[in-house]
């Protein structure tokens, strides 16, 4: 009985801490949410100072190249840059391989020819609409891979991977 | 003989002495011995007074009625003695030992849970932590890639690109 007693007054102590920590499980195939700034948001938060310390360690050439870049970045339009902020950090939020594999297919889909990118963006389009799990339905559905073919169909996934859930 | 007095340990022969479990032989050395040694003899005596009044002393007599009164008093407490107080001494009253055990399994349990588990990383303030610049390449080549993919919602401007 004292035992029982000591359990449940432990139990009862823990329940509220473990409950804390209890986040749902992302849905298979879905990016984890990950914590924290990005390197772009860093980036974006940095003095012209610890740009210049972070870019006077570099070599010439490299540093002159790595300029260029982060103009070019910067001179996007802001909306620009918050899209491409939201889908980094989906993208981040990725697995190692299943970056690797995000950056295979958007090579592929970068190869296809544009009528076709046209179709699978918009398709794209309106599964970022639908929730993950749905998504994932649609995908597989019969009607999918009567239209889309195999890798159409991964690189889909892995475009409806980099939108944020709605 | 050696005087158990100056010597460490002997000590022990003088209060079996006392208490008159030396054999006739060891007890008629240590009665020679204290017919000599003034110490030994004034340490012996001090005992066997203080003895001597022990053996004398009697215990008051209890009162006929002492566990009746005693019993009556426990149960007067134990009507007046608030709820959690009951319950505290109810439990405190016996060996807690399992309870503890358990108690302590749990909590290591429970450090293990907090410190094992895999938790999100604490929010980073973003100057925070210096940009590697490997690190902002290999991002940038990302966002570049994010860039020529356009976003799903935005297909004209992608296009455009």
């Amino acid at each position: 009985m004292r035992m029982l007693i000591a359990v449940a007054w432990v139990l009862l102590m823990v329940a509220p801490v473990a409950a804390q920590d209890d986040e749902p499980p992302p849905p298979p195939g879905a990016p984890r949410a990950l914590a924290g700034p990005t390197i772009l948001d860093r980036l974006e938060a940095m003095s012209p100072e610890q740009r210049q310390r972070l870019l006077e360690k570099l070599p010439p050439e490299r540093r002159q190249r790595l300029e260029a870049r982060l103009k070019a970045y910067e001179s996007l339009p802001q909306s620009e840059r918050d899209r491409l902020r939201r889908q980094f950090d989906s993208f981040r939020a990725m697995t190692p391989e299943q970056k690797e594999n995000a950056r295979r297919l958007f090579r592929r889909f970068m190869e296809l020819p544009p009528g076709r990118r046209q179709v699978l963006r918009r398709e794209a389009n309106r599964l970022s609409q639908l929730p993950w799990p749905r998504r994932e339905e649609l995908i597989s559905s019969p009607d999918f891979q009567h239209r889309f073919s195999p890798e159409e169909r991964q690189i889909l996934h892995a475009l409806a991977a980099i939108t944020p859930n709605p | 003989m050696e005087c158990p007095i100056q010597s460490r340990g002997k000590k022990d022969l003088l209060l079996d002495y006392c208490s008159h479990s030396l054999d006739a032989k060891a007890a008629a050395e240590v009665e020679a011995h204290l017919a000599a040694c003034p110490d030994c003899k004034a340490w012996t005596d001090a005992h066997m007074r203080t003895w001597s009044l022990l053996d004398d002393w009697q215990a008051a007599p209890i009162s006929p009625d002492f566990e009746r009164r005693l019993r009556e008093r426990i149960a007067l407490d134990e009507v007046h003695t608030p709820w959690w107080k009951a319950v505290w001494l109810s439990f405190a009253a016996r060996p807690l030992k399992p309870a503890l055990s358990a108690a302590l399994v749990c909590l290591l349990l429970l450090a293990g849970l907090l410190f094992v588990r895999p938790r999100s990383a604490p929010p980073v303030h973003p100057n925070q932590e210096t940009i590697d610049a490997d690190r902002l390449e290999k991002a940038l080549d990302d966002v570049d890639l994010l860039r020529q993919v356009g976003a799903p919602g935005e297909t004209k401007a992608s296009e455009a690109m």
